[in-house]
């Protein structure tokens, strides 16, 4: 029989950028899927949120494209080049900010030092409305808790197996979900992802669900819950440069350990994401490969 | 397991090893089989434990396909051959052919599995010696073997048999219809009459009267052939054991006739109207009829748009040319393929051309005047209009070798108050 066609998961970035374990299969040409911590398997995925950036890192002619998606947990990363040509044609009619619907096959890379990055290989980029998106995270946040529920009960049994976890009610996906996690990951804390689940959530409770109908030029953004204050940005901006010449090594700075750095001194994480994209808009750093950031 | 069962194996064994003690047999038989290890397994282990070589097993005699349990070894049958099949079977010391089919005596219909290549021919009535019983996915199945011999049997044998008086073959297995699969052979469900037809068929004892419907619980909608007039009715609730399941295009088809068993059921009804929401991940495995599937569109597929049919047999031309009538003028029509896709599952869907026109807003003739010249504008406009969005489609879901298919008869939009939906998720978020 032919291979069927791989679903597309609904998954947050939260839960997607912590994966940590891939499994490649054992035949050629068999499809590549990241394990997340919450057990989903994952081969294609389609998610909703802001196109922050893209920048072209190939040619006029030949374009490469690099685009950050956030959705209310997290940043999706995408890269297109040759081999994605109806991505490549859908993102370059694309201006960020703007909410789009993703779908694309995931992307590792695993370091010399074992750290693991999931990314993003576009298949399809195409603009959404407002309702589209709060469709999108209703649906992500039920499948995310019905996984939380089964890593949780899969948490609390000595060894527990598919069986086990139907017996306790969960369907067959989601039993798959807890053993993979548990085996995969052991018992670690939810609560980051329970977080990104109620975060996503709120962004629908607080939006007025108006309708934009697709196709119209003017989008309106959603709101990122980021209070800008400009004088204090420009410490901020200092202050994270500050940090990551402190930990830079000769290659760079590791973007984790840019983190937790930051975390010792109180910045919280959008923050941190916000101006380390303002600092590469400016060229003070950049950054070699996906994970590691170099004061310019 | 009980003693009746532990009774025949301990005998077959005891047959192999005639001077150990009953008693001394039944303990270790009980050890192995606290293990978990199936009978056969036991038996073959404490033979060999003792001294005795499991192929030179006495004979077991004659006995029935009904009082063949699964594991015991040199059996003699009496059978008739119902169906024969040869079969290439890649092993790692080569090909070999294999013959299955089905044989009957006057208790039982079973599977059978001759690894030898001897042959059965459908109709003819054997002495089979030496064969052996097996479990296979939970059936009993006999396996004709290298010390199998097949002989015909004495004139006169299973003369007065009636293979349609026999139960069907297999294990009853009681299902609801979602996990009804095209293929099962004795199955069991409890469901209720939607719909439902008289037809008047001709065969070889002259006319016969077979009833078509739908048969609904809350799970899934199946249609159904009943071959006999069992006097159920529009709105029955009905137990059907004895049921087989055909195939149409992927999608099963409940068959039953007077071999099955129709029970009404007083006091039992099913909201089918509230059927629970049914996932992609559920039509994986087989088609369905006239279904609900909510889902978001993720590709627009080549070969959407406006396209142009044989005028002969309706196939989509390809650069003008039909694959089987050659090149032709064809015949405008328009067509969505999309992937519909929930989370749990991907299913290809085809828009037909009403529905195509509906999305786009035009009819064909429109399109054609329009965009003849430039397709690719009705491409992105089906892009634009359906990318992302969550449609909720109801028709028959077809199966082949690359998956489900849905033909949906219409599409909707999904509505639904995310808001709502968000909150309810919002407190169960804080008891996880």
């Amino acid at each position: 029989m032919a291979r069927m066609r791989e679903v597309a998961r609904r998954v947050f970035a939260v839960e997607y950028n912590r994966s940590q374990h891939e499994d490649k299969g054992l035949e050629e040409n068999a499809p590549n899927y990241i394990i997340t911590p919450l057990g989903a398997t994952v081969n294609r995925v389609y998610f909703v949120g802001v196109m922050m950036t893209k920048s072209n890192t190939g040619s006029d002619d030949s374009p490469q494209y690099r685009v950050e998606v956030r959705d209310p947990t997290g940043t999706f990363y995408l890269y297109a080049g040759q081999y994605q040509p109806q991505a490549i044609n859908m993102i370059a009619g694309l201006d960020p900010p703007t909410l789009v619907g993703v779908v694309g096959k995931v992307r590792t890379f695993v370091k010399e030092d074992g750290t693991f990055y999931a990314s993003v290989k576009p298949e399809a980029v195409f603009p959404v409305d407002i309702p589209q998106r709060d469709r999108w995270i209703v649906e992500t946040s039920r499948f995310t808790m019905e996984r939380l529920r089964a890593v949780k009960d899969a948490m609390e049994e000595e060894q527990p197996s598919i069986d086990s976890l139907m017996e306790k009610g969960h369907p067959k996906r989601t039993a798959e979900s807890g053993v993979n996690a548990v085996g995969l990951y052991g018992n670690f804390d939810l609560s980051p992802y329970k977080e990104g689940v109620r975060t996503a959530l709120d962004m629908v409770l607080e939006s007025d669900g108006k309708s934009i109908g697709p196709g119209t030029a003017d989008r309106e953004v959603p709101q990122l819950n980021i209070e800008k204050d400009d004088k204090n940005n420009a410490d901020l901006k200092e202050q994270i440069l500050k940090i990551i010449n402190d930990v830079s090594g000769e290659k760079g700075a590791l973007y984790r350990d840019i983190i937790a750095r930051c975390e010792k001194s109180g910045i919280d994480k959008i923050q941190l994401e916000e101006t380390i994209q303002e600092l590469l808009d400016e060229g003070q750093i950049y950054e070699p490969t996906i994970g590691i950031i170099k004061p310019i | 397991m009980d003693p009746e069962q532990i009774a025949p194996i301990i005998r077959e064994i005891k047959e192999a090893l005639p001077e150990i003690e009953e008693e001394r047999l039944r303990t270790e038989l009980d050890r192995y089989l606290r293990y978990g290890i199936v009978p056969l397994e036991a038996k073959k282990a404490i033979i060999r434990k003792f001294g005795g070589t499991p192929a030179t097993f006495a004979s077991a005699g004659e006995k029935k396909l009904g009082e063949l349990k699964g594991g015991e070894m040199n059996v003699d049958l009496i059978v008739r051959c119902l169906s024969s099949k040869e079969r290439e079977q890649k092993t790692q010391n080569g090909d070999r052919t294999l013959v299955t089919g089905l044989i009957a005596d006057d208790t039982m219909i079973r599977r059978f599995v001759s690894w030898e290549g001897q042959m059965l021919d459908k109709g003819s009535t054997y002495l089979i010696k030496g064969a052996s019983a097996k479990t296979f996915r939970g059936e009993v199945e006999i396996n004709l073997g290298l010390y199998t011999k097949v002989e015909d049997a004495p004139n006169g044998s299973l003369s007065g048999l009636d293979v349609t008086k026999l139960p069907r073959f297999g294990n009853l297995l009681e299902l609801k219809l979602k996990d009804v699969r095209p293929g099962m052979g004795n199955i069991q469900i409890t469901a209720k009459v939607m719909d439902l037809e008289k037809r008047t068929i001709e065969t070889d004892k002259g006319k016969k009267n077979i009833y078509d419907g739908m048969l609904a619980d809350d799970t899934k909608r199946v249609r159904f052939t009943s071959w006999s007039d069992f006097g159920f009715d529009i709105g029955d609730a009905l137990t059907i054991r004895g049921a087989y399941v055909k195939d149409w295009r992927g999608i099963p088809q409940i068959n039953f006739d007077e071999r099955a068993e129709v029970q009404k059921e007083k006091g039992v009804d099913f909201d089918v109207m509230k059927t629970p929401r049914l996932f992609a991940e559920d039509l994986i495995n087989a088609g369905a009829t006239d279904i609900e599937i909510t889902g978001t569109i993720i590709e627009i597929r080549e070969g959407s748009g406006l396209i142009f049919r044989c005028p002969e047999c309706n196939r989509a031309l390809v650069n003008g040319s039909c694959s089987l009538h050659g090149q032709q003028t064809g015949v405008a029509d328009l067509r969505t393929k999309v992937v519909l896709d929930d989370g749990t599952g991907a299913l290809f869907a085809i828009l037909n051309t009403e529905i195509t026109e509906q999305i786009l807003d035009r009819k064909v003739s429109e399109c054609v005047d329009k965009f003849r010249d430039d397709d690719r504008k009705i491409i992105e406009e089906l892009d634009r209009r359906l990318l992302g969005q969550e449609y909720v489609m109801r028709g028959n879901v077809i199966r082949d070798d690359f998956g489900p298919t849905v033909l949906p008869a219409q599409l909707n939009l999904r509505e639904s108050d995310d808001r709502e939906e968000a909150r309810t998720l919002m407190d169960s978020l804080e008891v996880l």
